[in-house]
C-alpha cells in the first residue's frame, strides 16, 4: 500500500522539483546576491544601496506614480463602470471589446505614439503651430501618470464594473423605500458595497504600475523620473554592471508586491461582501436624461480618442510618412518603410523570425506543461499540491522584471553546468517561467466549469481512465488550453523586459527592435514594425474569439 | 441481479457517513433508498457504482464480488457493467445525443449494430428525431431521457439512479416518475433509486430502505413502511403523523368523528380550519400535542371534538435516540 503510494505522488514530487528549478532558485538568487558580498554575509552594502539619495528619491519616485495612477484610473474607469453597469449603455457589448484595447497594447508602443504626437515639433504641434511649448507640460510626471493611466484603466473598469453589477438593484431600492435619498444612497449602500472589490482593484492597479517597465523606459526617461524597474535594468545593463545593487532593489520590489498581495487577500477574505445571488437578484435600468446621455456620449468619445485614438493614430501616421519633417501633406506619403523593414537589412526579419519563433514555442511548453500540471494537482489528494499551485502562480504575482533579473542571476552561475545563458534557449526558460500561470488559470477555470459527474458518467459507462481522458477530458478542457496558448503566444511575441535584459548579443526580437529603432535608427521603420506587431497579436486574439465563439455553439 | 451489500462503511474525514451496513437490493424490482440530505444515500449509491471506495465490508452482485476489504477486491467502476443516471444529468456536452448514448458500447468496443442500438435506446425514450441535437438544445425533461437512454443502451443488469428527478420542474417530475416505472418495468431491469421525496419514493418502488445519518432506520414494502413504521424517525420522515406520546401515533385518514367498536377516543379541541378543495383540514390540540386530520364538514375554531381510532391503527414505535 505504502510503496503504491510512493508510486502515485512521483509526478507531483518531479514537478515540485522542476518548479523550484525554474522558479523559486532564481528568486532565492535575488536575495542571496542582495546580501552576499564575496561569499559573506553582508547586509551593509544592500543597506547603503538603499539609503543612496538617488535610490530614496528613486523608491519615492515609484510609490507616487503608483498612487497617482491608481488615482487617475479610478477618475477615468468609475463614471464608465457606472455608465456601463446601470445604464442603457450596459447593453453596448461593443464597448466591452473596444476598451480592452488599450489594456491590450503593449504599452511601450502606446507611450512611443504619445511621445511622436506630444514632443517638440511633433504631431500635435504640427497640426497646431500654438501649441508650440506644450512638450514641456506633456514630459512631467504629469504625462507619465496619464500615458499609464490610459493603459490600465480598462483593468479598474472591468473590476468596478462587475463589482456594480453584482449588486442587485433591490439593495438600493429598498434604500430608497425606507426613505433615502440618491446621495444618501450613494453614499450608504453603494459605496460601501464596492468599497472591497474597489480596494482589490487598486492595489492590483498599483501593482502593475510599480512593475511595469515600458511606459518608465521610454517615455519617464526623457526627464529622467527614474523608477524601480528602470533602476534594476540599468544596475543590470549599463557598464560598471552591478548585480548586487540591482538585486537589492528586486529584493525591495518584491517586498513591495507581497506586502500588497497580502493586503488584497486581506480584503478578499474580510471587507468583501457575498453577493451572487443567482434567482433574486434584478437590474433596473437608470434612465437618464437626454442631455446626461449626450455627455455619456462625449465622455465617452474622450476617453476613446485618449487612450486609442492619439496613440494608435501617431504610430500608424509616423509609418507612413516619407519625411517626417514635411509633415502631413499630400505625396508626403509611403508605404516605403514597411518595404524597408523586410529589405533594407536583415535585421527587421531576423526580429520577426525570433518573436514568432519564441513565442509558438514558449506558448507550447506552457500548454503542455501547464495542462500537466493542473491534470496532477487535480488527481492528486497530496497536501504538496497547494505548494504546486501556488509556485506555479508565484510569477504572475511578482514584476517580470525581478524573475528575469533571478534567471539572469541563477543561469549565470550554473552556466558550467547547464550552458544555456546567451542562447535563445534561455529565452524560451524565461518566457515559459513568467507566461505558465496563464495556462494554469485558463485550464483550472475550465475545469471548474466541468461538473465531476461527466467524468464519474465516463467511468460508470465503461471508459478506461485514457478512454475517458481522450474522449472527454481532453475536448472539454480544450478550449482552456487553447486560449492559454494563444495568450501565451501573444504576450509573448511582443515581450519587452526580457529580451532587453538577456536576449544574446546581436539577438534582436520584435520588441527590442522597435525600442531601438525609435531611439536611434529610423522612427518610421521602428513605427511600421509596431503597426505590424500589434496587427498580428490582435488577428491571433480575433482568431482565438471566433474560436472561444464556435465552441459555444 | 440482486446487490448485496455485506457491513459497508465509510467515513470522510474522520466523519462516518455510513454506519455499517447491510443491505440486499431485490432482484428485477425498483429498490429506493430514501433519506433527508447528508443521511448518507447517494454515498451508498456510489459505493455500488465504484465511485466511492468503502472504508469496511463487501459488495456482490449476484455471486460476483465486486469489493471487498478482506479479499482486497475492488472492481473500478468500468468494469462493473452497471447504467447509471445522474442527478445532474452529466451529458457531455460536447457530444451530440447519439455520441451520448453511444459512449458506452463504443467504450466496451461493442460496436457491431451499434447504430440500431442506439436507435432502439432512443425510441425507447421518444427521442427518434434528437439524434443530431446538443445537450443544450434539450430541455430537462428530455435530457433526463437521454441520460437515461444511455443507460439502458449498455444493456446492463442493474441501473442506479442519482435523485434523477430532482433537476425537473414540479410538473414535468410528476409525468416523468410514471415514465420511468413504466419503462424499467417493460424493460425488466433491476433498479436502485436514490431520492429524498417520500412521495416519489412509495409511487415508484417495490422496496424502500429509509436512511438517517448513515444508518438503515427500516427496509420493506412502500406500504410497511407507512402503515407501520419502526422509528419516530420513519414515522416523522414517510407521511404525515399526529403523536399521541413518544411512542404512539396515528395516520390522519385513520382517524374518524364517528364512534366506533375496538376504538380508543381522545377528546381534542380545533384551533384551526383550512379548505383543501377535497376536505377541510382540522388541527387540533391534544394536551400537549397537535394533530391534523381530515374531514367532510367544515368546523369553528374552539369546537371541542372526540376522535376514535381503531385500535390496530395505533402505531407504536421505537424511539430515536
Amino acid at each position: 500500500m505504502k510503496a503504491n503510494n510512493l508510486k502515485k505522488r512521483i509526478p507531483l514530487i518531479l514537478l515540485v522539483a522542476l518548479l523550484c528549478f525554474l522558479i523559486v532558485c532564481p528568486l532565492v538568487m535575488i536575495f542571496a546576491k542582495a546580501v552576499i558580498t564575496d561569499g559573506r554575509f553582508d547586509f551593509l552594502s544592500a543597506w547603503q544601496t538603499l539609503k543612496a539619495d538617488q535610490n530614496l528619491e528613486m523608491i519615492g519616485n515609484s510609490l507616487l506614480l503608483g498612487m497617482l495612477v491608481v488615482l487617475v484610473s479610478t477618475i477615468i474607469a468609475a463614471p464608465l463602470a457606472y455608465l456601463f453597469s446601470r445604464t442603457r449603455f450596459a447593453h453596448y457589448h461593443f464597448f466591452d471589446i473596444i476598451f480592452m484595447i488599450p489594456f491590450m497594447t503593449p504599452p511601450y508602443i502606446a507611450s512611443m505614439g504619445w511621445i511622436l504626437f506630444m514632443q517638440k515639433r511633433g504631431l500635435l504641434q504640427q497640426f497646431i503651430p500654438a501649441m508650440a511649448g506644450s512638450e514641456n507640460c506633456f514630459f512631467s510626471l504629469g504625462g507619465l501618470v496619464l500615458v499609464m493611466s490610459l493603459h490600465v484603466f480598462p483593468f479598474m473598469l472591468t473590476m468596478l464594473k462587475n463589482a456594480m453589477l453584482n449588486i442587485p438593484s433591490s439593495l438600493e431600492e429598498s434604500g430608497a423605500v425606507f426613505g433615502a435619498s440618491f446621495v444618501r444612497r450613494l453614499r450608504k449602500i453603494f459605496l460601501p458595497l464596492i468599497s472591497g472589490n474597489y480596494a482589490i482593484g487598486a492595489l492590483l492597479v498599483f501593482v502593475k504600475t510599480i512593475a511595469e517597465y515600458g511606459t518608465p523606459a521610454t517615455l519617464g526617461k526623457r526627464f529622467g523620473f527614474e523608477v524601480f524597474t528602470t533602476e534594476i535594468h540599468r544596475y543590470a545593463t549599463i557598464a560598471p554592471i552591478q548585480f548586487g545593487k540591482s538585486a537589492t532593489l528586486a529584493s525591495v520590489l518584491i517586498g513591495i508586491c507581497l506586502v500588497m498581495w497580502m493586503l488584497q487577500n486581506y480584503i478578499t477574505t474580510r471587507k468583501s461582501y457575498n453577493l451572487v445571488s443567482g434567482k433574486g437578484s434584478r437590474f433596473a435600468e437608470i434612465n437618464l436624461p437626454l442631455s446626461v446621455k449626450a455627455l455619456a456620449w462625449i465622455y465617452i468619445a474622450v476617453v476613446l480618442l485618449l487612450a486609442i485614438g492619439i496613440p494608435y493614430f501617431s504610430i500608424i501616421s509616423t509609418s507612413l510618412i516619407k519625411l517626417r519633417g514635411y509633415g502631413f501633406a499630400v505625396g508626403n506619403f509611403t508605404f516605403q518603410h514597411y518595404i524597408d523593414l523586410f529589405t533594407a537589412n536583415i535585421k527587421g526579419v531576423s526580429a520577426l523570425k525570433n518573436s514568432v519563433f519564441l513565442a509558438v514555442v514558449s506558448a507550447s511548453i506552457c500548454a503542455v506543461l501547464g495542462t500537466v500540471l493542473v491534470l496532477v494537482i487535480r488527481s492528486s489528494k497530496s497536501k504538496l499540491k497547494k505548494v504546486v499551485e501556488a509556485i506555479g502562480l508565484l510569477p504572475e504575482m511578482l514584476p517580470s522584471i525581478v524573475l528575469v533579473i533571478g534567471i539572469m542571476l541563477f543561469w549565470n552561475q550554473i552556466y558550467n553546468v547547464l550552458p544555456l545563458y546567451n542562447t535563445l534557449g534561455i529565452l524560451v526558460l524565461t518566457y515559459v517561467v513568467l507566461f505558465l500561470p496563464y495556462t494554469i488559470q485558463y485550464v483550472t477555470s475550465s475545469f471548474t466549469q466541468i461538473s465531476d459527474s461527466l467524468m464519474a458518467a465516463g467511468q460508470v459507462f465503461g471508459g478506461s481512465p485514457f478512454y475517458i481522458f481522450r474522449r472527454i477530458t481532453m475536448p472539454l478542457i480544450l478550449k482552456g488550453v487553447a486560449t492559454g496558448w494563444m495568450m501565451t503566444f501573444i504576450i509573448a511575441f511582443r515581450e519587452l523586459v526580457t529580451a532587453s535584459l538577456i536576449a544574446p548579443p546581436n539577438t534582436l526580437v520584435v520588441s527590442t527592435y522597435i525600442m531601438r529603432e525609435f531611439e536611434q535608427g529610423s522612427v518610421s521603420i521602428g513605427m511600421a514594425m509596431a503597426v505590424l506587431c500589434v496587427l498580428l497579436t490582435t488577428t491571433a486574439l480575433l482568431i482565438l474569439n471566433r474560436f472561444i465563439d464556435r465552441q459555444k455553439g | 441481479m440482486e446487490i448485496r451489500l455485506k457491513a459497508v462503511e465509510k467515513s470522510f474525514n474522520r466523519k462516518k457517513v455510513i454506519q455499517s451496513t447491510t443491505l440486499s437490493m431485490v432482484n428485477g424490482g425498483l429498490t429506493t433508498l430514501l433519506g433527508p440530505s447528508g443521511c448518507g444515500k447517494t454515498t451508498l449509491l456510489r459505493m455500488i457504482a465504484g465511485l466511492e471506495t468503502p472504508d469496511a465490508g463487501e459488495i456482490y452482485f449476484d455471486d460476483r464480488c465486486v469489493f471487498s476489504k478482506e479479499k482486497r477486491t475492488n472492481l473500478p467502476p468500468e468494469k462493473r457493467g452497471l447504467g447509471f443516471v445522474f442527478q445532474d444529468f452529466a451529458l457531455w456536452p460536447h457530444m451530440n445525443v447519439f455520441e451520448n448514448v453511444a459512449f458506452g458500447l463504443r467504450a466496451a468496443k461493442h460496436t457491431d449494430s451499434l447504430e440500431q442500438k442506439v436507435k432502439d435506446a432512443l425510441h425507447a425514450v421518444q427521442l427518434d428525431d434528437f439524434v443530431d441535437h446538443y445537450p443544450h438544445q434539450l430541455s430537462g425533461g428530455q435530457q433526463q431521457r437521454v441520460a437515461f437512454a444511455r443507460a439502458i443502451v449498455i444493456e446492463p443488469k442493474c441501473i442506479l439512479f442519482d435523485e434523477p428527478l430532482s433537476a425537473l420542474d414540479a410538473l414535468l417530475r410528476e409525468e416523468m416518475r410514471t415514465e420511468l416505472r413504466e419503462l424499467i418495468t417493460r424493460l425488466e431491469i433491476t433498479a436502485v433509486f436514490v431520492t429524498h421525496d417520500q412521495t416519489e419514493a412509495m409511487s415508484m418502488s417495490d422496496a424502500i430502505a429509509v436512511l438517517s445519518a448513515g444508518a438503515v432506520e427500516q427496509y420493506g414494502t412502500p406500504e410497511e413502511i407507512y402503515s407501520t413504521p419502526k422509528t419516530e424517525f420513519v414515522a416523522k420522515f414517510v407521511g404525515s403523523s399526529n403523536w399521541i406520546d413518544k411512542t404512539h401515533m396515528f395516520r390522519p385518514e385513520r382517524a374518524s368523528l364517528e364512534p366506533m367498536a375496538n376504538a380508543i377516543s381522545f377528546d381534542a379541541e380545533v384551533s384551526s380550519v383550512q379548505f383543501l378543495g377535497s376536505a377541510y383540514q382540522l388541527r387540533l390540540i391534544y394536551g400537549d400535542q397537535s394533530w391534523s386530520i381530515p374531514f367532510s364538514n367544515k368546523m369553528s375554531v374552539g369546537t371541542k371534538v372526540t376522535i376514535y381510532i381503531n385500535q390496530n391503527d395505533l402505531i407504536e414505535v421505537k424511539e430515536t435516540r
